[in-house]
């Protein structure tokens, strides 16, 4: 169904378009651990969530400005579709559940939507990758398209602009998506190129469920620490893939006396890292070292457990953040937040987008 | 134990770990109060692979307790244990390693509860542990335990013959150079076999055709020919040698000494003798111990009885006289020699076994110190080459093994020579044959020319059973 043409009586409640979609599909891939999401839509962007095992649950933020052209038309009040989504008009949003993998493979559909681990910002990680032949460099890789808001909001000085920041003359492959509303599939309309072909996709979507809660108190917050996402990655790529439990304990930093802190020799580490597996264990310590932890506040002595299938899975959207805050409430809920830094930032002011993941701690740790 | 690595070292002893990981799954700990060494066997243990790191490697190193020192004089605690390499391995080749850490330190923690003020969670339960602290920068501490087990069959290879080594000094670019156009197919169960002729002047290395897979893939057959003056030091003992061994592990060798550039320095003496390789660095010293097989044939089934055809025709296509005329002398030291070698492996073999209590003691490669009086004793004791026979290849056509009458024919000749073995007999009757003179040399009696019927002898086959024994074995077996 082509609802470009088709919506005289009903725009379609979502319009999004990019010219590339690498770091739209980094994002998801990120929350990429469980095929089905929820995806509810709003004014000001779009949300992707996911969950496993009724204790780790994913979301993407993805805001408006990640695409050229963002869209939203709510559907509640003017014309009532088919059925309306539980939390759908509460806060003016419709929401939808949809196979992510699907998605994302549909964007990858030329291979260009990238697996690279370091985000959008990393040049091209899908050089590889036989491209269409281009007849004219210069061509405008939208020039051909139907569609005249892809054009006005995305003129080609914009798309330059990003392409010579990355300094290669790779243009991305371009994506269109619309949603007509509950019942309709998600279209997808990706170009790698406008001499190239074109691919149109229609991902069936499903009535969204209600998803776990994991509501995360900020003022029951008794450890939070923001860190280069890259010290936790590594450490997370460094623990055994057998280990079964992962522990993070964090202490409060020593009194400061005379203005100086004062790091004892044998005080215990500020924050450490501890997993198990079957050949052994690991330790890592973190001191309060203002090149490690950005940002360290504890109140007090904090041990709380996690399983490490659910905290590796957010490596893969761990590899593409810049920042993380880690966040633990006196419950042991574990609240990882990573700041997904969007290419576009550095040249036309774009928000960046975050990926968090929320994780009870194992019970046995509670009391 | 503790040893302390910086930055700098941790980069070669990462490398000896990925050499030791492609060698062998187990990693053996053997640590004494002058050295450090890491050793593996493969799983078929016909390839050994040592590191031995001398305490100055080390930035700090201690043996025993962190508070007592040792006298010198003394034999000095020794610590021991087994991991799987790959545990270790997987922990310091981490891409985050190379560039973050600063001081690796690795300390072994008896089961034993012992006084260390490190910290009290060092010590937990009853098992050893290797714990490998990483300190990176800006104060991060990583610390890994990895459970250490007992060390249980300790291996350690024979020890090269003296006398009739061949001696090669290569680098390992040329090495590789050579390798490279032998490609090996991925997949795990691929090993082909190398075979190596070292002649006067040449090297010809050739795919060896059995290392065929079961589904005869590898139908491409390679063969090369190099100028002995790519090698640095080209001494070999007799020419034309030609031995064959396989690649997977000569390969890993060759990488690690490329990733040090340093040279290899190869010694071999017989064809089914093992492989040594020597490559020397700072305050390392590693050994490699490959087996190698008997020269193939071309044709398959009777593979060893062609095998010493090639062997004879390589010969004939060298007519130098003074090879030949000395050929038969050569023959009877070598069974000398193979019975020296073979001596010292039973005895070294009976000794470990009688003896395990020397576990503790003996070395990582504990030379097993050669019994001059074996060869005296040797030449006696009809017991010595069925004592040897265990170790035969379970597969040898009968053809090879030396008939009754044949060892009869050579107790008959009352030279000490019971230890020859067929090949040998067979060789000394051929030159015979050929009416090469053997005034001087230790000409066999007409006895045996009268009692044996050279017909017979035509057809034996002329391999050494004895050659397939492995160059190592399991000094303690428990």
């Amino acid at each position: 169904m082509s609802n470009d043409d088709d919506e005289v009586q009903q725009p379609p409640v979502l319009k999004a378009s990019v010219n590339d979609v690498r770091h739209f599909a980094s994002l998801l891939r990120g929350v990429n651990f469980v095929n089905r999401a929820t995806v509810t839509i709003a004014k000001t962007g779009f949300v992707v969530i996911v969950e496993e095992a009724r204790t780790l649950l994913g979301t993407a933020y993805i805001f408006a400005n990640t695409f050229d052209e963002y869209t939203y038309h709510s559907e509640t009040p003017p014309a009532p579709q088919n059925s309306q989504d539980s939390d759908g008009d509460e806060d003016d949003n419709s929401a939808f559940e949809i196979p992510l993998n699907t998605l994302i493979e549909c964007l990858n559909i030329f291979g260009t939507a990238g697996s690279s681990g370091s985000g959008a910002g990393a040049g091209n990680a899908t050089s590889k990758y036989k491209k269409w032949k281009r007849p004219g460099e210069d061509s405008e890789p939208e020039g051909d398209d139907d569609d005249r808001g892809w054009r006005s909001s995305n003129g080609g000085s914009g798309a330059r602009g990003i392409d010579q920041y990355f300094g290669n003359t790779e243009k991305g492959t371009g994506m269109r998506m619309s949603y007509a509303g509950s019942g309709f599939p998600l279209t997808l309309l990706i170009a790698e190129d406008a001499a190239g072909p074109t691919t149109t996709c229609e991902i069936t979507t499903y009535e969204a469920e209600p998803h776990l809660q994991l509501p995360f108190e900020s003022d029951q917050t008794v450890l939070k620490i923001i860190l280069k996402s890259s010290w936790l990655r590594d450490a997370l790529s460094e623990l055994d893939p057998s280990c079964d439990k992962l522990t993070i304990i964090g202490n409060p930093p020593p009194p400061i006396v005379n203005g100086k802190q004062r790091q004892q020799p044998r005080a215990p580490p500020m924050l450490r890292i501890q997993a198990a597996g079957t050949f052994g264990s690991t330790e890592m310590d973190y001191p309060n070292d203002r090149d490690v932890l950005e940002t360290f506040e504890c109140t007090r002595h904090v041990s709380f457990s996690y399983r490490f299938g659910h905290i590796s899975r957010t490596l893969r959207a761990l590899q593409s953040s810049a920042k993380t805050s880690l966040r633990i409430d006196d419950e042991g809920l574990l609240s990882l937040q990573f700041l997904m830094p969007s290419p576009k930032s550095k040249t036309e002011g774009g928000a960046d987008a975050f990926i968090e993941f929320r994780c009870l701690a194992l019970d046995d740790e509670l009391v | 134990m503790q040893a302390t690595l910086d930055a700098s070292a941790l980069k070669p002893f990462t490398r000896a770990l990925t050499c030791l990981s492609r060698y062998g799954e187990d990693l053996a700990i053997y640590a004494t109060t002058d050295s450090f060494s890491l050793s593996t066997t493969n799983s078929s243990k016909s390839a050994y692979c040592r590191f031995k790191y001398g305490r100055q490697f080390f930035s700090k190193y201690s043996v025993g307790p962190p508070d007592v020192w040792v006298n010198e004089d003394e034999d000095g605690p020794t610590v021991t244990g087994q991991l799987l390499t790959k545990s270790l391995l997987s922990i310091l080749r981490h891409r985050t390693v190379e560039k973050s850490v600063e001081r690796c330190e690795l300390s072994i923690l008896d089961g034993a509860p012992q006084d260390n003020d490190r910290s009290d969670d060092d010590r937990d339960g009853l098992e050893s542990r290797l714990v490998v602290r990483l300190h990176c920068k800006h104060g991060v501490v990583k610390t890994h335990r990895l459970l250490l087990l007992t060390l249980t069959a300790f291996l350690a290879p024979g020890i090269p013959d003296a006398d009739n080594e061949s001696h090669l000094t290569v680098g390992p670019r040329a090495l590789r150079d050579m390798i490279e156009h032998f490609p090996v197919a991925k997949g795990a169960r691929s090993d082909p076999q190398l075979l190596w002729c070292f002649g006067e002047s040449e090297v010809e290395v050739k795919s060896y055709e059995s290392s065929l897979d079961a589904k005869g893939r590898t139908q491409l057959s390679t063969e090369l020919s190099i100028s002995a003056e790519e090698f640095d030091l080209y001494d070999i003992y007799a020419t034309p040698t030609t031995i064959a061994f396989h690649l997977r592990e000569f390969n890993a060798t060759i990488a690690f000494a490329e990733s040090m550039s340093l040279a290899l320095d190869l010694r071999f003496t017989d064809p089914a003798a093992p492989l040594f390789i020597d490559i020397e660095g700072d305050n390392a010293d590693t050994l490699f111990v490959i087996s190698t097989s008997q020269v193939p044939g071309a044709t398959m089934p009777s593979q060893v009885s062609t095998a010493a055809n090639t062997k004879k025709r390589e010969r004939e296509e060298t007519p130098r006289d003074l090879a030949r005329i000395k050929r038969p002398m050569k023959a009877v030291q070598r069974t000398d020699a193979a019975s020296i070698a073979q001596a010292d492996r039973s005895a070294s073999r009976s000794q470990s076994m009688a003896t395990t209590r020397m576990a503790g003691s003996m070395p990582p490669p504990p030379i097993p110190n050669r019994p001059s009086s074996h060869p005296e004793e040797n030449s006696n004791l009809q017991m010595t080459p069925s004592s040897s026979r265990p170790k035969e290849p379970l597969f040898l056509p009968m053809s090879s093994q030396m008939s009754a009458v044949d060892e009869q024919v050579l107790r008959d000749t009352g030279l000490g020579l019971e230890d020859m073995n067929a090949e040998e007999l067979h060789m000394m009757l051929d030159g015979e044959g050929e009416e090469v003179d053997f005034t001087g040399s230790q000409l066999p009696p007409p006895a045996v020319m009268e009692t044996d019927d050279p017909a017979d002898i035509e057809f034996a086959a002329t391999q050494s059973s004895d050659d397939h024994s492995k160059g190592f074995q399991p000094l303690f077996e428990d």
